[in-house]
Parts: structure tokens; C-alpha cells; sequence
């Protein structure tokens, strides 16, 4: 499948559901689209149009919003997908994606980490990289970087 | 007998097994694994932000210390991404030298991989084949490189420096060596007995799941996906060589080994042909673009190559300035490694490191 004829399938399906039009980097296809959509137009594509590859997530801080993307692509590496969701900025939250492509779990985990995300129905939303109590999300652009505390055994036994 | 039997168990990071600093907490019922999850950023150093805070050209030594078991790969990758932004092509011969050394990168890696997993399976006579064998390759990039382990080799629009004088024959003869030792390394894993019980059907991933979890390279191939970016988006000229992609349908310990060792000798006929073409160029040809500008055009992209483990791939949004606005580094051994809980839940606790042995890690790579 080329990414001309997925771009024609998906606004053939969801006709003003994709936000602005659709831009094709190489063989990438980028749609936004919002969030309460997210997850019918990713079923879609996963299961119409076969894009079970779950290739990687992200999220990056834009100063005014959040934008996560999500890559996926076909099995036979033709084609890619980037789907992108836009949310506020003090308070982020996007639907999930992990249950329909298991790779996501991790990736949606490191932008939990990272930027502070909160993604709605994931199956185990914790940090990933760095400790639990960690102050702060360092990709974020306004973050400043404090000493971090040592580690007590007594902060892990407070914990559990 | 009601009583609860299950108890938990760290591995690592000081396990010995575990090939870098990062730990698994076991729960497990005698011998069995019931459940397990991965802790992993005992090494995060947050390269995203340290590339985002440099100029592109300041990002590539940086970019090397990666995966210290395949430095030149991450970098060429991250080159090839920035070329993306700017929108330039590097000229034909910085592109055959780019797969003639990531080729000898990717059976370099390989052979360590070897040397680490055989040594996790007992097998102690197989640490001291590979790393031989490893040591041609590594002597052959040194020659080309100047460098060991971290080849800051790779620039925007081409490499460092042309290829030395008389380099066919020893990269020639080096190959001829490692065709022999490779036959070695075959007699010495495929007819030993111990070795093909430990790995045969255990960890079995199964095609839906590994496409699922975005596992990629070797260890995609061995489930029975016949994904190799080389083939499937050609990039820096892979289209125009003529290769196999090694896939075996098992998806257990043993196809992602057989896999590897495929993947060697497919990447030794590469790079002979690689360098059949780059010496139909003339000696005056240009390896690398003069000028480039400091500040690349807005815009995004996403760039993927092939790397020894799987889908490098580097995503870059630009604003214009000397500096990216944002990179995000897809490193295979993040996605490789999700599936882990799920392979050895059930089994038994001595599988487990002939399990994560073929998921071929590299913690440098994984925590970023």
C-alpha cells in the first residue's frame, strides 16, 4: 500500500475528523487528529488497513500545547502512519494506544517520564527511566535541573 | 498445603548475565517465572535534551557513545537524519564507504553478541572465537576510522575521510580470515548437543507479537517477518546490491541466533560488492559535500536505518536555528526488550539467559 491510497482511505473514512490536511514526508503519512477520536481512527488503522507494525510514540513539548505522535507502520516496512494528538499543556492527557499495539507500553511510559503525559487506560502507568520519586519532567522546556536527593532505604520501605 | 510458595528475586544489575546495568525483579514459584518486570534507567543520560542543547555537528561524537558495541552506526544514522532536514544528498562514493563500514559494524557487533551469549550458555570456548574474529573487523575499521570503539567517522553530506591507500586487499584478506573462523563458530554452536537444548523453542515470540511490540532486525526476522529496512526503504544506495534476507519461522532462541550468523555472512558479500563499486570511482571523486549551511530549513523528519540490532532511527524537528528543536532516538533495544516478561513468563529461571542472550542488549542504547 502506497501512502497515497492510505491517505485517500482514511479521509474517505473519517471526513472531518482529520484535522487540516494530511502531509506526507517520504513515505510517512502524518494526520492530527483529536483526541476523542483516537482511538476509533486507530483501530481503523491498525485493523482495516493493517498497519500492525508499532514502531515508536513521542511526545514533544511545543511551549503553547503537547503533541504526542504515534508511528506505525505496514509488516512490510512500505509505509508509515505518524498519528498526532494535540493536548493542553498544564494538564496533558491522551487516550492510550497501548493496548492496541503492545510496543506502545513502554514508549507511552518514557512520555509519562519525560514530559508528564498522562495517557487514559494505560495498563501500567509508571516511570520508566528514572526514579519514582523524581521531581519534575525534564524534557519538558521550562524544566531546571535540581541536584537530586540521595537515596534512602527508608524512601523505598515509606513507598511499597 | 495452602501456603503461598512464590517469592521474588533481583537479577541484576550485578548479575553477571545481565550485559549492562539494568535489573529484573523475578517473581518466581521454585524454578518457574510467574511474572517479571524490567528496570531499566540505571543509565539514562537524556540524549534527547543533550542534542537538542548542541549544534548538529557538535551532536555526532555524542551520538557515537550511544551503543558502544556499534558507535559508527547511531552516528552514520543521525547524519543521515540531519541530511533529511537539510535536504541534501551525500555524493555517491561518502555513501559506499558508509556501508562498507556499517556492514563491518554490524558483523563486529555480531560477533560480540556471539562471544557474550555463548559465554551465558556454558559454552566458554566460544568467548575467545568471536572476539578473534572480532578483532579483524575492529583492525579494519581502525584502518579506515583511526579509532577503536568510538569512530566519530560519520559528518553531515559524507564521512571523515576517504579510504586509505591499498585498502581492498586487507579488507580482501581480513574477510577470507573471517569466512574460515566463521565455519568455526558454526562447527563449534550447531553440533553441540547442550547448546541446542538450551535454545530450541524457548523464548518462542510469535509473528503478531513481535510486529506488535515493534520489535525489529534480527530478532523480527527470526519470528518470521522478512522486515529489513535495507530492502524494504532502501537508503544510501542498498537498493542497487543484490542480498538475502536471512528468516527463519521459529521464533525461538535458536532461529534469533541462526539469524545473526546469517545476517554475517550476508553482510560479508555486502561489503565486497560496496567495494567493487566505490572502486569504479575515481581517486578525485568527493566523499564528503563542501559547504553546508549552519542553519537547516523548518521542518521534520524521520529516518530509519538498519542498524546490528534493529531499527535505529532518528526523528528531528528543526526551528530554523543552528540547533534542533527537538530529536527523538528510536533505539531498537528499547522495543526488543518490552516482549522479555512475556518470553520467559513460565518458563524456567535457567532459560532466562538464553533468552536475553539472543535479545542481543546494549544498555547504552536502551536507557538513552
Amino acid at each position: 500500500m502506497k501512502v497515497e491510497e492510505a491517505k485517500e482511505k482514511l479521509i474517505a473514512e473519517f471526513e472531518g475528523k482529520i484535522i487540516g490536511e494530511p502531509s506526507i514526508i517520504e513515505n510517512t503519512l502524518e494526520i492530527e487528529i483529536a483526541n476523542e477520536n483516537l482511538i476509533e481512527i486507530a483501530q481503523f488503522i491498525k485493523h482495516e488497513l493493517g498497519f500492525t507494525y508499532g514502531d515508536m510514540a513521542f511526545g514533544t513539548d511545543q511551549k503553547d500545547h503537547i503533541e504526542m505522535n504515534w508511528y506505525v507502520g505496514r509488516p512490510d516496512g512500505s509505509t508509515f502512519i505518524a498519528i498526532k494528538v494535540k493536548t493542553d499543556r498544564d494538564n496533558p492527557a491522551v487516550n492510550s494506544l497501548a493496548n492496541l499495539w503492545f510496543g506502545f507500553n513502554w514508549h507511552e511510559r518514557e512520555a509519562y517520564d519525560l514530559l508528564g503525559i498522562n495517557f487514559m487506560g494505560h495498563p501500567d502507568l509508571r516511570r520508566i527511566y528514572l526514579p519514582d520519586n523524581w521531581e519534575g519532567h525534564p524534557l519538558r522546556e521550562d524544566y531546571i535541573y535540581k541536584r537530586p536527593k540521595y537515596y534512602k532505604p527508608e524512601d523505598e520501605e515509606k513507598r511499597s | 498445603m495452602s501456603e503461598k510458595t512464590e517469592m521474588n528475586l533481583f537479577m541484576g544489575p550485578q548479575h553477571p548475565s545481565m550485559h549492562g546495568l539494568w535489573s529484573l525483579r523475578l517473581t518466581i514459584d521454585g524454578e518457574t517465572v510467574v511474572n517479571s518486570d524490567c528496570q531499566i534507567g540505571y543509565l539514562h543520560r537524556s540524549y534527547e535534551k543533550l542534542l537538542a542543547n548542541r549544534s548538529y555537528e557538535q551532536g555526532i561524537p555524542i551520538t557515537d557513545r550511544l551503543c558502544y558495541v556499534e558507535s559508527h552506526s547511531y552516528s552514520t544514522a543521525y547524519t543521515y537524519a540531519i541530511e533529511g532536514i537539510y535536504g541534501i544528498e551525500a555524493p555517491e562514493k561518502a555513501n559506499w564507504i558508509r556501508i562498507m563500514t556499517l556492514e563491518i559494524q554490524r558483523i563486529a557487533s555480531h560477533c560480540l553478541w556471539l562471544a557474550a551469549m555463548s559465554v551465558d550458555l556454558g559454552q566458554l570456548t566460544m568467548l575467545i572465537y568471536p572476539m578473534t574474529a572480532r578483532e579483524l573487523l575492529i583492525n579494519l575499521l581502525e584502518t579506515i576510522t583511526g579509532a577503536r570503539m568510538t569512530y566519530n567517522y560519520a559528518r553531515i553530506g559524507g564521512v571523515y575521510r576517504d579510504l586509505p591507500h591499498k585498502i581492498t586487499e586487507k579488507i580482501e584478506n581480513s574477510l577470507e580470515e573471517f569466512t574460515r573462523l566463521h565455519q568455526e563458530f558454526l562447527d563449534l554452536l550447531e553440533e553441540s548437543q547442550i547448546f541446542r537444548m538450551r535454545t530450541e523453542g524457548i523464548g518462542v515470540l510469535s509473528k503478531e507479537d513481535a510486529l506488535s511490540f515493534g520489535v525489529s532486525g534480527p530478532m523480527l526476522r527470526a519470528s518470521g517477518v522478512p522486515f529489513d529496512i535495507r530492502k524494504a526503504d532502501p537508503y544510501m544506495g542498498y537498493d542497487q546490491l543484490k542480498f538475502e534476507i536471512p528468516t527463519r519461522e521459529e521464533g525461538d532462541s535458536f532461529a534469533r541466533y541462526r539469524v545473526r550468523l546469517e545476517e554475517m555472512e550476508i553482510s560479508m558479500g555486502l561489503i565486497l560488492q560496496a567495494l567493487d563499486k566505490y572502486n569504479e570511482l575515481k581517486p578525485s571523486d568527493p566523499y564528503r559535500l563542501e559547504k553546508i549551511p549552519r542553519r537547516p530549513p523548518k521542518g521534520r523528519i524521520y529516518r530509519r536505518i538498519e542498524a546490528a540490532r534493529g531499527e535505529a532511527g532518528f526523528f528531528i524537528e528543526s526551528d530554523g536555528t543552528p540547533s534542533p528543536y527537538r530529536v527523538r532516538i528510536r533505539s531498537p533495544t528499547f522495543n526488543n526488550l518490552a516482549p522479555l516478561p512475556q518470553l520467559i513468563k513460565g518458563g524456567k529461571l535457567a532459560d532466562i539467559p538464553a533468552v536475553m542472550g539472543t535479545v542481543d542488549l546494549c544498555v547504552g542504547d536502551l536507557d538513552k
